[in-house]
């Protein structure tokens, strides 16, 4: 599994990756865009040091005031993939010894969010409000000790305090199957944040 | 899928020159401040009315939103010079 929150370098291998962006009208209002970041990403001196990792992710971006509706209009989607090099690995096989495993060492993700932000609205309560709707999916390896299949839905009300601070009403439900057993997950959330840059 | 490979090779061309086409530049050169203002910050933030900072404020802001948003100086001089106007 790959370990975003490691802070220490763990061999001599360098990343590269970028992103490439296009904004095909002269109006801004939509970029889509490519990034990937290839690295190795096995400790040094293990039996994993030549171990790769393949992160791609295409992305797209819709925000435009449309006047026919009153307000803005705010699209985004992106699809994520991580795709590990095959590796051979081992676990307690419970007689005191180990089991060596492999796996198709691939996940991926994907999230599209629609907002809209009644923004010509001649009430200064209702061009406040934001209405969010967020669908998601989250796929990690079959086989793996972290597989898991989840999805995600939620609807969400923000009012903007200022143009930098809202408030943030969400409902949001989670669905799918986790773990080696693949035991069912099904929650349901609501939530209230308030949300401020400085 | 030879062939849309090759069709996706020349839509990538075609489309890489005609944003490049002195047309396109012009389009977006004939911009008031206003527009390229609206059009351009909303894509990642609302806009602060520009009442809600002076003018030595505006041009540290300038700078930064220049390379963040990865505006022309041509673009943040018109928008920055509207926001000044209207402060």
């Amino acid at each position: 599994m790959l370990n975003f929150n490691n802070v220490d370098d763990n061999n001599n291998g360098k990343s590269f990756g970028g992103r490439v962006g296009y904004l095909p009208f002269t109006d801004s209002s939509t970029e889509i865009g490519f990034s990937w970041l290839n690295s190795k990403v096995g400790d040094r001196e293990s039996d994993y040091k030549d171990v790769s990792a393949k992160l791609f992710a295409y992305d797209f971006t819709f925000v435009k005031k449309i006047n026919p509706l009153g307000g803005i209009i705010d699209i985004r989607a992106q699809y994520n993939q991580s795709i590990v090099d095959d590796a051979n690995y081992f676990e307690p096989d419970g007689l005191g010894g180990l089991e060596e495993y492999t796996f198709n060492n691939k996940s991926d993700s994907f999230y599209a969010q629609l907002s809209y932000k009644p923004t010509t609205s001649s009430s200064n309560f209702i061009k406040n409000l934001e209405f969010v709707g967020r669908y998601s999916e989250l796929n990690t390896p079959e086989g793996a000790e972290w597989e898991s299949n989840v999805k995600q839905t939620t609807f969400g009300l923000n009012y903007w305090l200022s143009w930098r601070s809202a408030i943030k009403i969400n409902y949001q439900t989670t669905t799918g199957t986790g773990g080696h057993g693949g035991s069912a997950i099904d929650q349901n959330e609501f939530s209230i944040h308030w949300a401020f840059g400085i | 899928m030879k062939t849309f490979k090759i069709l996706v090779i020349i839509g990538f061309f075609a489309t890489a020159a005609i944003s490049c086409s002195p047309e396109r530049a012009a389009i977006v050169e004939n911009k008031p401040g206003v527009q390229l203002w609206g059009e351009n910050c909303m894509r990642c933030h609302n806009t602060p009315s520009p009442a809600d900072f002076n003018d030595t404020d505006w041009t540290t802001i300038e700078m930064h939103m220049k390379i963040r948003a990865n505006l022309t100086t041509y673009e943040s001089k018109k928008i920055f010079e509207f926001i000044k106007s209207a402060n």
